[in-house]
């Protein structure tokens, strides 16, 4: 009994902590709809501004406390408000997440610029030295203060909520946030609030964890993946609940520690637990109501089959191009651009197309590596296909409990799943379930062998450059065909009126389960190509934080179109390393520049991809600049295989021919055909001097604060 | 035996009571009118029958079967359709795409033989759409796109149709032809339930009319006796007849 | 729009051009760091080091006899993680130490008169492989180097059959790998467990109570396994195993209580100085002491200081090499600070893995020394292990090594940690510092996987030179 309450106590100041994170993600999340990835990083800012005044500094507690959080966290979150958020109003959910992502990532870069990893920096226990003996052990003085600040915040936001006019205010936002406007609420005014009390919140918690743990960037960060449980399981509303659900998590750690027998194989549940108690929450929530239409600025053009055999083409060229002009070091590096591509590929149909996210696809693709290295001895390419299958049906099984919920629970569904993989089940050595042995990453790394087809091995990095762009092309053309099917057309209406598909009989969790099937299907082929790149896999090559980046790009590329994961890839791979060899700063610059992407979304969320295609353009429609790039190109090639020059003339000139091209071809014909632009009518004469469109409703509804479109009018 | 029936169905959140006690039918064949002021409860009905939401107590049966805890997929399925008071059209995609996405997805669980693309033609023809067909919905005026919604609800078929507000947004003309259109199709057979503001063209078409205010159904009748009923006028009428 | 979009394209084109011709890398090589030059007759530096004679000095060896080999130079590659965006400075030691030996030995005169010329291969975590075949185009071998993710180009070096001298290995394919002497042995199938014998001897009540704690990383949880598999063959019955975050634990009092809980009285860690120490402060916080924790050597580390301040207590280290704080009292320790002092002053010295890097280049420079005018890799890798022996110490630097037979070294010392700093405690040492004991070595029995062999990429020995 006395373990019991021991351990009870334990897990309740660690909960008190989760509480307090999860408390301000919640209170973000119902009071504007965006659910903030960031909220971690957040308080990790927090944190570190906190070290560095009272430490570095050494300024006196209070002040240092007062300025982190009760000036440094609200004005950050009144930033994140004005400045990004509510630029986001008419965008869709994955496009917030996105941003939200991107603020986490540049967050990271940003404090590690600022403070260099790899030095220590600690801030001792508060209230250290003080303890009060309790049962059978002793709880600190931090801990105690831990949990009287979580009952104090908690009884604060309780208050707060039901007694404060801006806090009633906060309530009926939530409730219905287009009511609250017409009664006269002002919903961008509570948003910042709510901002700003979301960042408080994120700051304490940030401060309260740092005597614990290394005041570290990354791990601070993403500590907070542990809290998302507790957010759930309050689904995502109630306040109370939230922190019970937070108890609730730290408590089961603290028990799975001291109680769970302690083999080789569960030592790993602990740290997964948060994520597997998470995954049991998901199914017992009641489905969520159907999502009516969100009005967005989204708008990805069909895909013509020509365009896209010419971007095959240029695909494979390319691949060629660099097979025969790297050396093999080079290969080696610039090789995943096309691997990470087909990742960033295996999104386009599940994020772009039906409107889902996944947040787990390198999670996929380590089980297409792994498949295809135990699976396919002597590079057998029928285990490219179990590469394709075994992800694909894994996927369907993790999606299926999330699917019927709303997207931001499929998010975090697949989230949890990838920590779950990477704290525990990577890391387990050979098992067997029955008859089957399961072999994993057998405690180190993975031998992958290279693919064989008909005793051709491509097992030189030029030939496996080659190999991963052909597959990257052959993927895209399959994704275009996904686009411009039947099937494509139901994910696209899937995306835009869940509720009306459902009134028109589509069986929508099908639909979803083969959209997510066929997403961790291509991961898993990517991840097998990959695996023959990097001939020795490890789980570090495939955790849950390296896939963001992957998601973040794409998106800023365009999610709609096999443009966007070309971008991802070339930019991930290709632009960023490149970058950082010019020098620290520049490396910095690196760091930051895909956060600073992801956040600048809400400018551009169809991507940048297709002002980049509206820049050739001119090129195509201007015959004798296409005849002069068909020369110039091989020509170019041609004098550097023949040793003329080498790879330092190389580059440039083919970079800049077709830049050339493009400015000739512009300056003759003009730029992308502009249908002239009409006199913008002024907002209170739309209806009138012409008929009135849906998209004018688009407007008048920005411009009222009116953005939420729901079905239901219940809570 | 109805072919739509709803019996004393309830929704309350919070304090409040959206409805109370709502009993109506519609008949095959027929087209029932649905009118009251803003708020009165109307859409929520809609939910309701179509599965988007719970009611709190009551049934919805159609066909003499109870459609208690269907999905809206299954009730869709079983021959319900309905348009929306805020459109809900798959914006990225032109006239036709929209139409063809129903009529693929009615294929794909009726087992029907007909050719999707042709019905979809079939459908644009109907309504009236064949000019614009390939235009991206988004820049319709709201009177087209509603048309849209009402062919693409049309092509799964259904047996029973709710209409929630079609009418708004067309001029006279639009409105003469949609009334000819509402009866084409109760003639076809169907259960039409119309919600309109439009009193004139719900007293027209339709051969019952239901009138709800404050989430009760406070008259029930034939459009004559409905357009003196003093409660009805009290309530609402007032400023809206023709 | 039009022109806009034009100036765009062009800034665009014109950087990423510049920056694609500025790296491209077919032609140059990367950052190196030896002195060329300089004939090699004047020597401004004496080549002894510790208890070797002319380790370095002027002499007449010639033949371009191997890839990377010129009358003049020899030019070789060493491997680090430094530049690792998520720890910059990781390991930078084993640059440090291969900066201030080719400088110090290029100074005096080279070897046997060649003078080194050295290509710092910064592999950031996950170009290991990149830099592999990187070297393989220019160098003659790896010296002095050492990658934390070192699985993923022991095939490509192989299949350019690249010798190393290794500073450390990590991975289970590097440390059975073919072409390879490890300078401190770290093989697959033999542990040294003389530091258990020790503990069980001091603390026999502890024996039934031991635990093992690890961060949740396979490469770890391997060593870990190896660990138990030691420990138990000296007596001990491990009766917690368990795993730590390895990207930070919310707070360590879950496992502390647990260790309490379980009356556990010795800790076996696999991990690293920070995260001990925050283990540390989380028993100190419950009251509870520990007989002892014992740690492996990249704990001789001040960050477990710096961290764990006060609670820090009962920490054993295992160390093979000279420990700093008695530098005065060995002459070959006291030359590797003087020499960091005089030739790379900001740099810090007082590392193990500095040391054990250094010993490798004196290795290597002995080797390519007594190979002279026939400098081929096979004579390298020969004469390695003939010159390195069974008692190899890098002139006074560290424990007796078993070069010659790349096993586990029967010496060991430990280093007790304390709240400022480390001691050594007695070992009943037999030489010098260290207990240099038969049976100090157990053969392993379990299976850990093997290392990357010529025949795993169609080689054989007979290819080398």
């Amino acid at each position: 009994m006395d373990k019991f309450l021991t351990f009870t106590i334990v897990g309740l100041s660690t909960g008190a902590i989760y509480a307090i994170i999860a408390s301000g993600l919640v209170l973000t999340y119902t009071t504007t709809g965006i659910f903030n990835f960031a909220q971690g990083a957040i308080g990790m800012l927090c944190a570190f501004a906190f070290w560095q005044m009272y430490i570095a500094w050494e300024w006196p507690l209070w002040l240092a406390l007062l300025l982190s959080l009760l000036v440094l966290a609200p004005l950050i979150g009144a930033f994140i408000d004005t400045a990004i958020m509510r630029g986001l109003e008419d965008t869709t959910e994955v496009t917030r997440l996105v941003v939200s992502i991107g603020l986490l990532v540049g967050l990271i870069g940003l404090a590690n610029w600022i403070w260099k990893p790899g030095v220590s920096r600690n801030v001792p226990a508060f209230f250290s030295g003080h303890y009060f003996s309790l049962a059978d052990t002793r709880v600190t003085g931090q801990q105690l203060a831990t949990i009287a600040v979580a009952v104090i915040v908690a009884l604060s936001l309780w208050l707060f909520l039901r007694l404060t006019r801006t806090g009633v205010a906060m309530r009926a936002v939530v409730d219905d946030r287009a009511l609250a406007s017409l009664n006269g609420a002002r919903p961008n005014r509570v948003s910042m609030l709510a901002w700003a009390m979301g960042c408080t919140l994120a700051g304490i918690g940030g401060i309260l964890i740092v005597p614990n743990v290394a005041l570290d960037a990354g791990t601070l960060s993403l500590l907070i993946v542990n809290a998302y449980a507790a957010a759930i399981i309050g689904r995502l509303r109630s306040l109370p609940l939230t922190f019970l659900g937070a108890l609730i998590l730290g408590c089961t750690e603290a028990y799975l520690s001291g109680y769970l027998k302690s083999t080789p194989n569960l030592a790993g549940l602990r740290l997964a637990a948060p994520a597997i108690l998470l995954f049991i929450v998901l199914l017992v929530i009641p489905t969520s109501r159907l999502r009516g239409r969100r009005q967005s600025r989204e708008f990805f053009p069909m895909p013509s089959w020509s365009g896209t055999f010419v971007f095959a083409g240029c695909v494979v060229f390319s691949g060629v191009v660099l097979a025969t002009t790297l050396s093999n070091s080079d290969a080696v590096t610039y090789g995943r651009i096309f691997a990470v591509g087909i990742l960033a590929l295996s999104l386009v149909p599940l994020v772009g197309f039906a409107g889902q996210i996944s947040l787990a696809t390198l999670s996929f693709a380590g089980i297409g590596a792994l498949v295809f290295g135990h699976l396919g001895a002597g590079g057998n390419p029928l285990a490219l296909v179990l590469a394709f299958v075994i992800p694909a049906a894994v996927g369907a099984l993790i999606a299926l409990p999330a699917l019927r919920l709303s997207g931001i629970y499929l998010a975090l569904g697949t989230a949890g799943f990838a920590v779950a993989l990477d704290r525990w089940i990577f890391n387990l050595a050979d098992f067997n379930i029955g008859p089957v042995h399961i072999s994993l990453f057998e405690l180190g790394s993975t031998e992958v062998a290279p693919l064989n087809i008909f005793g051709y091995s491509f097992n030189t990095p030029s030939r496996q450059m080659v190999l991963v762009s052909v597959a990257f092309a052959v993927l895209s053309i399959a994704v275009v065909g996904v686009r411009r099917s039947a099937y494509g057309r139901r994910l696209l209406a899937m995306k835009s009126s869940e509720a009306a598909c459902a009134t028109l009989g589509l069986n929508l969790v099908g639909t979803k389960l083969t959209v997510f099937a066929l997403s961790a299907g291509i991961s898993g082929v990517g991840g097998a190509i990959l695996g023959t790149q990097l001939r020795s896999i490890s789980p570090q090559n495939f955790d849950f934080v390296s896939g963001l980046p992957v998601l973040l790009l794409t998106v800023v590329g365009g999610i709609g179109a096999v443009g966007g994961a070309l971008f991802a890839g070339v930019s991930l791979m290709g632009i960023l390393p490149l970058l950082a060899l010019l020098g620290v700063f520049f490396a910095n610059v690196a760091g930051l520049l895909p956060g600073i992407a992801g956040v600048g979304l809400g400018r551009n969320p169809n991507g940048s991809i297709h002002d980049i295609r509206d820049g050739f353009e001119p090129i195509i429609r201007y015959r004798p600049a296409i005849i002069w790039l068909a020369i110039v190109i091989p020509a170019v090639w041609i004098l550097r295989l023949a040793g003329i020059y080498g790879n330092a003339v190389f580059f440039p000139l083919l970079v800049l021919s077709p830049v050339v091209a493009v400015i000739f071809a512009t300056l003759k014909i003009g730029g992308v055909e502009q249908t002239p632009t009409v006199e913008e009518i002024p907002l209170e004469w739309k209806g009138f001097i012409e008929p009135w469109k849906e998209s004018d409703l688009i407007e008048l509804d920005a411009a009222l604060g009116i953005n939420e479109v729901s079905i239901h009018v219940a809570p | 035996m109805s072919l739509l029936e709803i019996s004393e169905v309830s929704v309350r959140f919070g304090g409040n009571l959206a409805l109370d006690g709502v009993t109506l039918a519609a008949e095959a064949g027929e087209i029932t009118g649905l009118i009251g002021p803003n708020g009165a409860g109307k859409t929520t009905l809609f939910n309701v029958i179509t599965g988007l939401q719970s009611p709190t107590s009551g049934r919805v049966i159609l066909t003499g079967r109870e459609l208690r805890k269907l999905s809206p997929t299954r009730r869709a399925r079983l021959g319900m359709g309905r348009t929306f008071q805020r459109l809900e059209l798959f914006g990225m995609l032109s006239v036709r795409e929209n139409i063809r996405v129903a009529a693929d997805i009615y294929k794909s669980y009726s087992g029907s033989k007909d050719d999707p693309a042709q019905v979809v033609e079939a459908m644009i023809d109907k309504v009236g759409l064949r000019s614009v067909a390939d235009a991206r919905v988004d820049a319709l005026p709201t009177g087209q796109c509603r048309l849209v919604e009402l062919a693409r609800s049309l092509a799964t078929r259904p047996k029973v149709l709710l209409l929630d507000e079609p009418a708004s947004g067309q001029d006279d003309t639009e409105t003469v032809a949609f009334a000819l259109l509402l009866r084409e199709l109760a003639a076809e057979g169907m259960a039409v339930v119309l919600v309109e503001h439009d009193v004139a063209l719900v007293m027209e078409v339709c051969a019952k009319v239901h009138v709800l205010d404050f989430g009760r159904v406070i008259a029930s009748g034939e459009p004559a006796d409905i357009q003196t009923d003093s409660a009805v006028l009290a309530a609402y009428l007032g400023s809206g007849a023709k | 729009m039009r022109s806009k979009f034009l100036v765009k394209t062009v800034i665009c084109a014109t950087a990423l051009s510049l920056v694609a011709a500025g790296c491209s890398r077919s032609d140059s090589g990367p950052e190196n760091a030896g002195t060329t030059g300089g004939g090699g007759k004047t020597t401004t530096a004496s080549g002894a080091f510790g208890s070797l004679n002319d380790v370095c000095g002027p002499g007449d060896a010639k033949g371009a006899t191997a890839r990377g080999v010129t009358d003049t130079e020899i030019r070789v590659g060493t491997v680090a993680d430094p530049g690792f965006s998520g720890r910059p400075g990781l390991n930078q030691e084993l640059f440090d130490s291969a900066t201030v030996f080719t400088k110090w030995c290029n100074a005096a005169g080279g070897i046997a008169g060649r003078q080194i010329k050295v290509d710092l291969l910064d592999s950031k975590l996950t170009e290991y492989r990149a830099r592999i075949l990187e070297a393989c185009q220019n160098d003659f071998s790896l010296v002095g180097g050492g990658a934390v993710f070192d699985d993923v180009g022991q095939k490509d070096r192989l299949e350019c059959l690249l010798p190393d001298i290794a500073g450390f290995v990590v991975s289970t394919q590097a440390r059975g790998a073919d072409l390879m002497v490890q300078v401190v042995p770290n093989p697959l199938d033999t542990l040294p467990v003389g530091d258990y014998k020790w503990l069980v001897e001091q603390f026999p009540d502890s024996v039934n109570k031991v635990g093992a704690l690890t961060g949740s990383l396979p490469s770890t949880i391997l060593v870990k396994n190896q660990a138990i598999e030691g420990a138990e063959s000296q007596g001990m019955k491990v009766i917690y195993d368990a795993q730590y975050n390895a990207v930070g634990e919310p707070t360590w009092a879950p496992i502390a209580q647990t260790i309490k809980s379980k009356g556990i009285k010795g800790i076996l860690w696999t991990g690293e100085p920070e995260n001990l120490a925050k283990l540390e402060i989380g028993l100190a916080d419950i009251g509870y002491k520990l007989d002892w924790i014992r740690a492996d050597a990249n704990h001789y580390d001040q960050k477990l200081q710096v961290t764990g301040g006060g609670s820090i207590a009962n920490t054993y280290v295992r160390s093979t090499v000279y420990p700093f704080e008695q530098a005065s009292e060995n002459p070959a320790t006291q030359q590797y600070l003087d020499l960091y002092k005089k030739y790379l002053p900001s740099a810090k010295a007082k590392t193990y893995l500095g040391v054990q890097a250094f010993s490798a280049w004196i290795l290597f420079a002995r080797a390519a020394k007594a190979c002279g005018n026939k400098l081929t890799a096979s004579c390298l890798l020969d004469e390695s292990k003939r010159i390195g022996s069974t008692t190899w110490t890098g002139g006074g630097l560290h424990a007796a090594m078993n070069i010659r037979d790349q096993k586990s070294t029967e010496c060991f010392s430990l280093l007790l940690a304390n709240p400022k700093g480390f001691t050594l405690p007695d070992i009943d040492a037999n030489d010098s510092i260290f207990n240099c004991t038969d049976g100090n070595v157990l053969t392993l029995k379990g299976d850990y996987g093997k290392g990357t062999k010529l025949a795993d990429v169609g080689k054989s020995i007979s290819d080398l030179k």
